[in-house]
């Protein structure tokens, strides 16, 4: 351990520390660094707060030790993903090596070295052995055929490990200078014959099967002789990007370009410009936008950052998750956490419930990430981005799905939001038609239309009301919405006392809302019971006709109605009620949100 | 004729002075709550069919009986506001209306 302390005294000075990942506002910058986070949590597991406090004690170590093992082990499995090899050869060749250096990476052996040297060694000990398995795989040298034959002849393996390495390498030119031919047969014919003398010494027999086994290798291992090795990487969005360009990815070029990046090399062309090179979605040098008020290049990214910010680009293709049938999709906030856990989620509810509508998903993560945090500001502004193909080097969607204040003031409500997350079925035919009524919520739709359709249904089909409470407080929310648009309109000023503050009250209107409706349809229900004693079928009748007048929005009706239906026991009705009622039923421009509450909840009352 | 479009403030004075007269009904104590019921249907009905006229005989007819400065001023106030717009007239008849059934029942 001491070798790490010395590692942080030499490399950072005073106490202030500027390894925190944070966002900046700036979307692709923002997603790049969540691109890092995945990067990192895929070798290494790591969690964002477990990241966080490896940077803040040893930032640097972390860049040019963890990062670069990490990096090109992702970019391995990509190439691998897209050549399609999978299962227990990869398993056995890849997965398990990686796993061994994660293990020896982490196992607290840190190396005592200045940081260039540090990467050397790393280079060196770990991602010389990842290439090698990857480039040998995606040659594939061992497919499953052949890796079959080999174990049946395990008891063989001196030979087999002289064919697979380096060896084969003499065998084979001791041959060719025997014949002096270059022709395939006559080699191969050779060198099968050669085996067969080698096999001899072990077994008697000679199958069949070892001379193709010697056949296959022998092909596998001509096209290693023949090309030359490279870092087989591959990424469809940075193309010809340093790394990425397939006439620059010898060990060494990739190294040494690697490096650059780390240390952000601004000598270096390609670095310096961050702009159409890396990714046509950005603008050249000369066009560039005013975003910065500079121009966006890597100085000013730089600048912005604070620190190794070529690292953050490169990985900002990793922060988009593939979707079975859908894409490449990413969602995205200004609030690092919020973003990291809403996709972390999102990954696992596709994995859960399989893909429906990614919207909808979305949405599902985002509320129950908000039970876990509180982070109002965010719901405001929000992002679901969206690769049509990553070739194409083009974002083609970016569906944002942000609110307003008084909306996610609303939705921050754990009783509200948790009465609005439910499902009603408003249609009339046998098909059902369900409605979320949190989406629709979200969405903007109207609330008031959708409880008075499953409503209308319910009295009509003379069934049982669920989610009464629900309803009713959606109702409330539609009210506390509309009494908001109404304000808005009357005396909107941009960043006044009602600007900050109003969304604190609708919250508020909403309990006051269901307050009333409680108290009312109490009283009145009391009332209907006493006088109509069990005569359901009257006090139901009365509903409907009710409701009929609130559906015609006639004011009149409705109140001449219900009047006259109290009058009759008015001995008993309280004045602070009839006050409350004239106020809210007769005196609101919203009455028949109130009314419609008071209906449901008179209907639930009966008990059917 | 011209129909008023009463004002909030309109309204606030008329349920103001109501409340004074609703106060001396309550104290003269000679009303039965079976009469108020029958106004408030004959109100009603009136209300349903727009008729103003009819809701003001029934309105003076019932408030004739009671003798006082503060009647007199409350029905000065209504009828400087008569006739109303429908909407007017809703609200305030509802006003009456269930300040009548306030009455009537027990505080």
């Amino acid at each position: 351990m001491r070798g790490e302390e010395d590692f942080m005294v030499t490399n950072t000075t005073g106490t202030y520390n500027p390894y925190i990942l944070r966002f900046t506002g700036n979307w692709y910058i923002d997603l790049s660094i969540l691109g890092f986070i995945k990067i990192m949590e895929y070798f290494y597991g790591w969690n964002l707060g477990e990241l966080q406090k490896k940077l803040q004690k040893n930032g640097d170590y972390v860049f040019y030790v963890y990062f670069p093992v990490a990096y090109i082990s992702f970019y391995l499995e990509r190439k691998l993903d897209s050549l399609g090899i999978q299962g227990v050869i990869r398993e056995e060749k890849f997965a398990s090596l990686r796993r061994e250096i994660k293990r020896e990476i982490t196992a607290n052996n840190v190396l005592e070295h200045p940081k260039e040297e540090l990467f050397e060694e790393i280079w060196e000990k770990y991602i010389q052995r990842l290439i090698d398995v990857s480039w040998r795989l995606s040659l594939k040298l061992f497919d499953q055929k052949t890796s079959k034959m080999l174990k049946k002849y395990e008891h063989i393996e001196d030979l087999i490990e002289q064919i697979q390495h380096k060896k084969f390498k003499k065998i084979f030119r001791d041959l060719k200078k025997r014949y002096n031919k270059n022709k395939k047969d006559i080699v191969l014919a050779n060198l099968m014959e050669y085996c067969r003398e080698k096999f001899m010494e072990h077994c008697e027999e000679e199958p069949k099967e070892f001379c193709e086994l010697i056949e296959r290798l022998y092909d596998s291992l001509e096209k290693v002789e023949l090309k030359e090795k490279k870092v087989p990487i591959h990424s469809d969005y940075f193309l010809n990007f340093l790394i990425f360009n397939p006439t620059m990815q010898k060990y060494e070029k990739v190294k040494e370009a690697f490096l650059d990046i780390i240390k952000t090399n601004l000598q270096r062309n390609v670095l310096r410009k961050f702009d159409r090179t890396i990714n046509k979605f950005l603008t050249s040098e000369g066009k560039s936008l005013n975003v910065f008020y500079t121009p966006t290049n890597a100085e000013n990214i730089y600048r912005l950052l604070g620190f190794y910010p070529v690292v953050f680009l490169i990985c900002f293709e990793a922060a988009f998750e593939y979707f079975r049938g859908l894409g490449w999709y990413v969602f995205y906030s200004p609030d690092l956490e919020f973003t990291y856990h809403v996709n972390k989620k999102l990954k696992l509810l596709t994995q859960q419930l399989g893909l429906r509508d990614i919207l909808r998903l979305t949405w599902r993560a985002i509320i129950d990430s908000l039970y876990e945090r509180h982070a109002k500001w965010v719901l405001e502004d929000m992002y679901i981005i969206k690769y049509r193909s990553i070739t194409k080097q083009r974002i083609a969607d970016v569906e944002y799905i942000g609110f307003d204040k008084v909306r996610a003031s609303l939705i921050l409500d754990d009783r509200i939001r948790s009465s609005l997350n439910i499902r009603i079925n408003i249609s009339d035919e046998e098909k059902p038609r369900r409605i979320w009524l949190l989406e629709a919520f979200l969405r903007g739709d109207d609330l008031y239309s959708l409880v008075l359709n499953y409503f209308r249904k319910k009295i009509r089909r003379k069934e049982r009301v669920d989610y009464a409470r629900s309803l009713i407080t959606a109702l409330a929310v539609e009210y506390s919405l509309r009494q908001k648009t109404r304000q808005y309109l009357r005396k909107f000023r941009l960043f006044d006392q009602l600007f900050f503050k109003g969304s604190f009250a609708t919250v508020t209107k909403v309990y006051e809302y269901l307050r009333n409706v409680e108290y009312v349809s109490k009283i009145i229900g009391n009332i209907l019971d006493s006088s109509l004693a069990e005569d359901i079928e009257r006090i139901v009748s009365l509903i409907g006709m009710l409701l009929a007048s609130v559906e015609k929005l006639d004011k009149n009706s409705f109140a001449n109605l219900l009047l006259s239906e109290l009058n009759k026991y008015s001995n008993t009705l309280h004045r602070g009620f009839l006050k409350k009622l004239y106020r809210d039923l007769f005196a609101d421009n919203y009455w028949y949100l109130y009314a419609l509450g008071l209906l449901i909840s008179l209907y639930r009352r009966v008990g059917l | 004729m011209k129909r008023q479009v009463m004002t909030t403030k309109n309204i606030a004075e008329i349920r103001k002075s109501f409340d004074k007269v609703l106060e001396i009904i309550k104290a003269s104590g000679r009303v039965s709550p079976r009469y108020i019921e029958g106004l408030v249907y004959s109100l009603l009905s009136a209300i349903r069919a727009n008729d103003q006229e009819r809701f003001l005989t029934y309105l003076i007819t019932f408030l004739n009986t009671f003798e006082s400065k503060e009647v007199s001023e409350f029905m000065k106030k209504i009828y400087e506001n008569f006739p109303l717009s429908e909407e007017s007239f809703q609200k305030v008849g509802y006003l009456i209306i269930m300040g009548f059934m306030s009455v009537k029942g027990g505080e």
